[in-house]
């Protein structure tokens, strides 16, 4: 596989995990856990 | 015959795509020209106050201490350092640290991040400049890996946050300013973030953004996306001179046509306009080959 082509494998593949993470954050409610934290500062 | 018109289609094509090329390169050149204008809307949006109970909650594309009472979104490395202290895997912030550098690389540092527009005023003020090279730039991993991770995971205190001098100028000053009981609370420990932000100030008025280059922990995180963003810059070699015109207009004082994709870019676009071989452009990874799409 040529550069370009892995590179815009890498890419795809960086933003599937990055929501994926975001989702399971969600799921163990760490968004409640960074605002409570940013609010209480 | 059919040779020949597979020959005119392909030229064609190609030539629309290079017009579509020197198009897009202008107006990513006209974009960069409002940048200013941009940095001082994200200071003002990020600061904005009012909406701070919904969307302190979200990490902001920036070094925006959170800390600060007009504060309206979450510090990424205060909230990763958060996670780290508390033993949790920082998911939700990694995930959206890793989804704009996926994204955009490092263009929220040149673009929204407030303490690298800080750095760009403070270098206009008219004194002697200091170049110096990028060569030692790795040190904000080192800010990163000791004093956002390893640090505060073993001590479980947030040792950035007590140093950063973005932290300072946006919330340690404007509360002790703001408040007799903090006030009270001021000692050792305050003096010496007053001494790290004075330092940095006097550093950012000599040379170009300093702290983004050196110290920043945030910077060091999405460097490595730089050479697989969706958004990147590229450097047609035939066609550079190596005349210096981008390191002289970039704020991270690179060489552009070293290395497009370097982690030390910060994507600002201030280079692909004055180039005057017009072979600095924008792309994005493709698939297909032959549509190699450019954007700019």
């Amino acid at each position: 596989m040529d550069r370009e082509r892995r590179g815009f494998v890498v890419n795809r593949v960086l933003i599937v995990l990055a929501v994926a993470a975001i989702l399971a954050g969600l799921t163990f409610d760490q968004w409640q856990i960074v605002l409570r934290n940013a609010i209480l500062l | 015959m059919k040779n020949e018109q597979w020959a005119d289609a392909g030229e064609e094509r190609v030539g629309s795509q290079r017009g579509m090329k020197v198009g897009m390169r202008r107006v990513w050149a006209r974009a960069a020209r409002y940048r200013g204008a941009v940095q001082a809307l994200s200071a003002l949006v990020l600061n904005s106050y009012f909406t701070q109970r919904i969307t302190k909650g979200l990490p902001c594309p920036a070094l925006n201490c959170y800390a600060c009472p007009a504060a309206a979104f979450a510090c990424p490395i205060g909230s990763l350092q958060h996670f780290i202290e508390r033993r949790k895997v920082p998911l939700y912030v990694l995930g959206a640290v890793g989804l704009v550098g996926a994204l955009t690389g490092r263009a929220s540092c040149g673009w929204f991040c407030p303490f690298g527009w800080l750095q760009e005023l403070v270098y206009k003020i008219p004194t002697p400049k200091l170049r110096l090279p990028n060569r030692f730039n790795w040190t904000r991993y080192v800010a990163l890996g000791v004093l956002a991770v390893a640090l505060p995971f073993v001590t479980r205190e947030s040792w950035f946050c007590k140093l950063c001098p973005a932290g300072t100028l946006e919330a340690g000053i404007p509360m002790a300013l703001l408040f007799a009981d903090i006030r009270a609370m001021v000692g050792t420990l305050y003096w010496i973030k007053l001494g790290i932000l004075g330092a940095f100030l006097a550093w950012m008025s000599v040379t170009r953004r300093p702290f983004c280059r050196w110290a920043c922990p945030l910077g060091a995180l999405w460097s490595p996306f730089n050479p697989v963003s969706s958004f990147r810059l590229r450097v047609e070699q035939e066609r550079c001179t190596r005349c210096g015109r981008c390191q002289d207009v970039c704020p991270v004082d690179i060489r552009v046509y070293e290395n497009a994709a370097s982690g030390a870019c910060i994507q600002c676009m201030e280079c692909v306009g004055v180039c005057p071989e017009e072979c600095i452009s924008v792309t994005s990874p493709s698939w297909s080959l032959a549509d190699d799409r450019g954007y700019g």
